[in-house]
């Protein structure tokens, strides 16, 4: 089965307990300079009288036809079969940063100082044993979640009918 | 990588990795709100964790500051032994001591200075945790000291006396059956989600929200129908005008006010003094704000009001927090569900179902004739109104430096933190003066710095604890590890201490489980082990569900038996400074505006911080590396700040050196500090005496201060 990560932004105040919880899923260390692969914005624009806010948490968002896969010279990356993720094994990483170039979220990192690149693996073994990603276990509000493609087809789906609706009524 | 090593990377409990989960809580924030942890365990060290499902608090989630438990227990700072000081009171110079030496260089000492100067002049002070605290009250009782001070004295009493003063009782909004909430100075989301997922899930079922925050909060800013954003202190000006409108417009509830409410008359009078457009011009805020706010609570029933701690952090906070509560009385909200509802306590703050013995079991060594405690004569309501009887540590820097009405020699701390202290140096100081100071802690603080004797306290996860929770839960956990370090855990330590001074008060020396258990004896409970060794929380067999309205029908517990919207034991004080009516009054200090033009608001939560806590750990200091001033956008330009200048925060007493973050979460004119950092510390800019002389309370969120650039040398 594959799966979708799904951020419903009405939901998420940015509080970043999904962050920490990946640092602690991947023993991530930040006095190393290490930086997790999961993180929440909070992003203020507009007018001083009336400023428009936005939260967010940000991860890789495991492509379909992932830049980074194709951009990658020494083959690092791939599609994870059973599950969609965008996987890796960085044996063979030459530390170019040519998938952080091509990813337009910038997910790929090059944390610890090796030099390779490593990233948000969806943690893949864990869905493959019925549990949940460490993100979206942890997050306080339900903002994050898991799910098939075919329930993503099914809530986007609804959403658009819920837009189309408001827009008759309005 | 082999299919282990995949395993094992991916931290998966199984027979293969030898992970195992085992279950234990969250002690970083309060007592209350705690939330069940599966701590992943590998060769007894905790590798990851998660939340319990199925718990009660948090069925699953963790907080921000709950999802970093692996690093806080860990945290490097950690006191590892016994020490006893080795250089100078604050040379932070330590060596090591057994802990039956440390045990008895404590009983000698405390007992000298009891000999010498009387048992009040040692002070029993805790900080955080909180877990151990009706333990120490009672050690300080056997003791024979009435001195017994918690940092509540800064952060929950206020509200528990503003309630009490109205309703008898400490009382809590009833969120999950609420249709309409009116959030005044809290942002849930944040300061504690269980209460932002309550909220929430209110306005999932249709429900509205009015946010009402000096700051722009998440919850304003994303979760508000209608947003009111007053000028700092000005709230009891909103709430009279609000209460004016329901009074003259005959939209209050006559019949409970005549049958429950006391000094209606006077509150009355008082309240019709403020016009809609007398509240617009104090607050800022629109009239028309203010009545749609009203429209919107009076309109929906059930609807409460949901009063932030923050409120009664200014120095008529305790009036501002009273004329907010008074709208639920005016408008009969009050026991039935969706409306405040008088709340219970079985043990350390949480409810169970049951009344426990927890008041008799420190009460009952009450010591009479000892002279006044801490801060009991000058401020005598906190003295008349609270029941268990604590000191007002805001009065101990004064106590300390000027020895009256007695000489305070010795402390006794817990997990206390100096940077909770107005001008906090002069807490230090203060201990500097005392002849014998013992410190147990989790970690090395300042103040472990200035004790004698250091004793290292064990996290929630080495120790084993009851805790209660809402909906009739107890449970018993048991240690998901053994100390990290030579460490014990604070009730352990107390126990020790009750035996090295050999008091005479053979429960309390009989330690945790038979204490806690005659604490609880009331519960029904019989086989404890049984209770001991199941994984998630049990009911008391005598819990029972509070009916709504017992209250109403059983009379309150105020002196006058009813609901006070003048405090009738202001009334007996007759104090001229202290009205009985929640009346509105600046809460500004004297400092001039011209000098000192913003209003400093400090405490406020930010996700990854709990008071002094989480500052040092990696990942949650990583998301907020620098202390941080906030600053409106217009402010900001104004001054030339940008985003992380350096600036200088400058109070009549002092200043600190912080980073600017240019956000419109404050207003014009305000600025919003986070407290508790050693290199930043905001409390220590607040002068002493700018305390709410009803309460005690520190004015942590209404200062005048000025906002200076500071050129960044190359």
């Amino acid at each position: 089965m594959k799966y979708v990560f799904v951020l419903d932004e009405s939901k998420c105040v940015a509080c970043s307990a999904c962050a920490v919880a990946c640092m602690d899923q991947n023993d991530i260390d930040p006095l190393a300079g290490d930086i997790p692969f999961r993180a929440a914005f909070v992003d203020e624009q507009g007018p001083v009288e009336d400023p428009k806010f936005t939260f967010l948490s940000i991860a890789c968002m495991h492509c379909e036809n992932a830049p980074c896969m194709i951009a990658c010279p020494t083959g690092c990356l791939k599609k994870d079969p059973e599950t969609g993720f965008t996987v890796f094994d960085n044996t063979n990483c030459i530390g170019c940063h040519s998938c952080a170039m091509a990813c337009p979220f910038a997910q790929p990192c090059f944390n610890d100082n090796s030099g390779k690149m490593t990233k948000c693996d969806g943690c893949v073994e864990r869905v493959k044993r019925g549990m949940q990603p460490a993100c979206v276990k942890v997050c306080p509000f339900g903002a994050l979640s898991l799910v098939s493609e075919s329930e993503y087809q099914e809530l986007m789906r609804t959403d658009a009918r819920k837009k189309i609706s408001y827009k008759i009524l309005d | 990588m082999t299919e282990l090593e995949r395993l094992q990377k991916a931290k998966i409990p199984c027979p293969e990795t030898g992970i195992e989960i085992r279950h234990t809580v969250c002690d970083i924030c309060t007592p209350g709100p705690q939330c069940g942890i599966d701590a992943f365990i590998k060769d007894g060290k905790v590798i990851k964790v998660e939340g319990t499902d199925g718990f009660p608090t948090n069925d699953g989630v963790l907080c921000t500051k709950g999802a970093a438990s692996r690093q806080y227990i860990y945290r490097e700072d950690r006191l590892k032994t016994p020490m006893k000081r080795a250089g100078a009171r604050g040379e932070g110079r330590f060596e090591p001591i057994s802990w039956e030496d440390a045990m008895a260089v404590c009983a000698e000492e405390l007992n000298k200075v009891k000999a010498n100067h009387g048992p009040e002049a040692v002070t029993f002070l805790c900080g955080y945790s909180k877990w151990f605290r009706p333990w120490l009250q009672r050690l300080a009782y056997s003791f024979g000291s009435p001195n017994y001070i918690t940092e509540s004295s800064t952060c929950h009493t206020a509200e528990v006396m503003s309630y009490t003063s109205l309703f008898g009782t400490y009382s809590m909004p009833d969120l999950r059956n609420a249709k309409m909430i009116m959030s005044w100075g809290s942002n849930g989301v944040i300061n504690s989600y269980p209460m932002g997922r309550a909220v929430l899930a209110m306005k999932a079922q249709g429900g509205k929200l009015v946010v009402i925050d000096p700051r722009r909060t998440h919850l304003a800013v994303k979760y508000a129908d209608l947003y009111l954003q007053p000028k700092i202190g000005s709230d009891a000006a909103i709430a009279h005008a609000m209460a004016k409108i329901m009074i003259e417009e005959e939209r209050y509830d006559k019949a409970f006010v005549d049958k429950y409410c006391y000094g209606f008359e006077k509150y009355a009078n008082y309240v019709s003094h403020f016009s809609l457009s007398r509240a617009e011009e104090i607050s800022g805020v629109p009239a028309g704000d203010i009545r749609k706010a009203l429209d919107m609570f009076l309109e929906t029933d059930p609807s409460t009001v949901l009063p932030g701690n923050g409120l009664t952090h200014r120095i008529n906070g305790y009036n501002i927090h009273r004329a907010i509560l008074s709208l639920m009385a005016l408008s009969g909200r009050y026991d039935r569900p969706g409306t405040m509802m008088p709340a219970r306590k079985t043990l350390c703050e949480s409810d169970a179902g049951f009344d426990s013995l927890e008041h008799d079991f420190y009460m009952s060594r009450w010591p009479q004739n000892a002279r006044p405690r801490v801060g009991s004569e000058r401020f005598p309501l906190w003295t008349k109104l609270l029941h268990d009887r604590q000191g007002q540590g805001m009065d101990l820097i004064r106590h300390m430096e000027e020895g009256t009405p007695y000489p305070l020699k010795a402390m006794v701390c817990f997990g206390v933190n100096d940077r909770m202290y107005l001008e906090s140096p002069r807490f230090l100081a203060g201990l500097d003066r005392m002849d014998f100071v013992v410190a147990t802690d989790i970690f090395h603080t300042d103040v472990i710095n200035h004790a004698d004797i250091v004793l290292p306290a064990s996290t929630s996860f080495e120790r084993s604890e009851v805790k209660c929770y809402m909906g009739q839960f107890l449970y018993y956990t048991r240690p998901a590890i053994s100390p990290v370090h030579d460490n014990k855990d604070d009730v352990e330590i107390i126990t020790l201490l009750a035996n090295a001074l050999d008091l005479d008060d053979d429960l309390l020396r009989s330690g945790y489980d038979k204490t806690v258990q005659h604490m609880l004896s009331t519960s029904g409970i019989e086989d404890w082990e049984a209770v001991k060794n199941s994984p998630l929380p049990v009911r008391a067999p005598n819990a029972k569900r509070y009916i709504p309205g017992t209250q109403l029908r059983e009379g309150f517990k105020t002196p006058t038996g009813k609901i006070e919207l003048s405090c009738s034991v202001l009334e007996e004080i007759g104090r001229p400074d202290l009205d009985p009516l929640p009346i509105h009054k600046s809460s500004d200090d004297d400092a001039d505006p011209a000098k000192y033009p913003f209003v400093l608001m400090s405490g406020a939560r930010i996700p990854n911080a709990v008071h002094s806590r989480t500052h040092n750990v990696p990942w949650l200091r990583s998301l907020r590396p620098n202390p941080s001033v906030d600053i409106n956008p217009a402010d900001a330009e104004r001054l030339g700040i940008k985003q992380g200048d350096t600036v200088r925060i400058v109070s009549t007493v002092s200043s600190i050196t912080v980073k600017a973050n240019i956000s419109s979460i404050s207003n014009v004119g305000d600025v919003n500090m986070f407290h508790g950092y050693k290199e930043a510390n905001i409390n220590s800019i607040i002068p002493v005496d700018h305390l709410d002389p009803y309460t005690g309370f520190p004015g942590y969120k209404q200062l005048r201060c000025r906002i200076e650039k500071v050129e960044d040398r190359p």
